[in-house]
């Protein structure tokens, strides 16, 4: 017995050590993503409607029929969120993987965002370079929300299918 | 501040102008208050303003003439953002948003400023959107360029550091497994510190005569081995040794060094009837310096300049 917990003692030496890699969401192809330009925030009723269809029809913009979504709640109280100016304050110049240490407004309006992760390193293979601002990134069970600020605010949003999709 | 003009750089080249800015050790406004730090990055509107001078420059420049620009690294300093309790948090992120200006304009692809990774924010490797910053880098045909910290292992730590120069050269190889072996090193050299009331120098770095840029032309404030006083000699003994182990390992043909994080901007050269070396230290936008003339402190904002055989160190101030 004492040498599984010798075992496991050394198990967790070696995560504690080892070197961590930052989570990174990789941008997805234009079938998966609510839009190609981001649509500006705080959501239009134009906005929210174009973000609700993609949601609606499991984050295929040339799907052809909806798809039942079982976050439809969560996903609803999300967009009225991002359509109140209120809501969009973020705290952009805090070194936390809190999403809702940043984002503390949007997290009270939106539970669906509340523990998770947020994402700073967003890869778009489109640009030159490296965006500046990073994009903050955030990804529920289904989608990625990858959000674009500027001066303490969120700006514009684009929403993707994540590539880690929940099992049937 | 300083000027050196001599062919024995063997860089010969006048179609290229290599300009380096160096540490600038940036945290957010945030953190400088609740980490009780007495000191920040000087000038930092001045430094933008020179950035976007810069990419003007190197547009205009082209394609007869070749301008590079280059952050030599401790752009960002993590170690004094973070107290490493999340490490899955983006501190450079944070820094990043807190000097946006700043960093758009660094960052912008027609700028496409090369950057080093310091000793401060080595651990961006890890990060994909900062994949591109190197160790070092070797200006052909004989200029390495590197931000510095490597010689305070030399001497801190010699028995972890078997064979520094090829440290130096494979350290930029593809993936970061090289990157990962180093990185317990560059964490003991952080030694707990807290860096409160300074990180390198508490006192002014001391810089020799100024002259103004219409006050002459020619060598100026050239510390010789041999003539000048020892703090003024920093790294020069390293970085000539390091080279010359390269050149006899790799059959380069280095003759000068280019570092950083020292912040104590100077031109140092070993000059002897058998051999020629010169290290050129960029200073920094952190922490002051003063003149032989006037000890009064003056905020570190330096930028190094080489073309050739030309190398060159200003002290700029805002105007007005």
């Amino acid at each position: 017995m004492k040498y599984w917990w010798t075992v496991a003692a050394l198990g967790l030496a070696t995560v504690g050590c080892a070197v961590r890699y930052p989570a990174l969401i990789a941008v997805r192809e234009q079938q998966f993503r609510s839009h190609d330009t981001p649509v500006a925030l705080p959501l239009t009723p134009d906005g929210r409607t174009e973000v609700a269809h993609f949601l609606e029809f499991g984050g295929n913009r040339t799907g052809r029929n909806p798809v039942p979504d079982p976050r439809a709640e969560g996903h609803r109280q999300a967009l009225d969120a991002l359509a109140q100016a209120g809501n969009l304050t973020v705290r952009a110049d805090l070194a936390s993987s809190d999403f809702c240490a940043i984002a503390a407004p949007l997290c009270t309006a939106a539970p669906l965002f509340r523990k998770r992760l947020a994402v700073t390193q967003v890869i778009d293979a489109r640009n030159r370079a490296p965006e500046v601002p990073e994009p903050i990134g955030v990804c529920d069970d289904e989608y990625c929300w990858v959000f674009h600020h500027e001066n303490q605010r969120l700006t514009q949003l684009v929403v993707m299918r994540s590539t880690r999709r929940a099992k049937p | 501040m300083a000027q050196l003009r001599d062919d024995r750089m063997n860089f010969p080249q006048s179609g290229e102008l290599h300009v380096f800015i160096p540490d600038i050790h940036l945290i957010t406004s945030a953190r400088r208050i609740e980490g009780g730090f007495k000191y920040g990055a000087n000038n930092l509107d001045l430094l933008e303003a020179v950035v976007r001078s810069l990419r003007e420059f190197r547009l205009g420049a082209a394609p007869a003439g070749e301008v590079v620009v280059y952050q030599i690294g401790d752009l960002f300093d993590l170690w004094r953002q973070v107290d490493g309790l999340d490490p899955n948090a983006s501190a450079a992120s944070a820094i990043q948003n807190d000097h946006a200006s700043l960093l758009k304009a660094l960052r912008d692809p027609d700028l496409n400023a090369q950057f080093l990774l310091g000793n401060h924010d080595y651990d961006l490797y890890r990060f994909p959107n900062f994949d591109a910053w190197q160790r070092s880098f070797v200006i052909a045909p004989s200029v390495m360029l590197l931000h510095g910290d490597v010689f305070d292992w030399v001497e801190k730590l010699p028995d972890e550091l078997q064979n520094l120069v090829l440290f130096i050269f494979n350290a930029n190889s593809a993936g970061t497994a090289g990157l990962d072996n180093m990185r317990p090193l560059n964490q003991q050299s952080r030694r707990k510190r807290k860096f409160r009331d300074f990180i390198q120098n508490q006192a002014p770095a001391p810089t020799g005569r100024w002259r103004s840029p219409e006050g002459g032309d020619g060598n100026w404030n050239v510390q010789v081995e041999g003539v000048a006083p020892p703090e003024m000699l920093l790294y020069l003994k390293e970085a000539r040794e390091k080279c010359a182990a390269a050149n006899s390992q790799f059959g380069s043909r280095l003759k000068v060094a280019v570092i950083g994080h020292t912040h104590h901007a100077r031109i140092a050269v070993r000059d002897t009837p058998e051999e020629f070396f010169a290290l050129m230290d960029c200073g920094a936008w952190i922490e002051n310096c003063n003149t032989a003339d006037d000890l009064t402190p003056r905020p570190n904002a330096q930028i190094a300049a080489l073309g050739a055989n030309e190398a060159r160190i200003y002290q700029l101030s805002p105007r007005g």
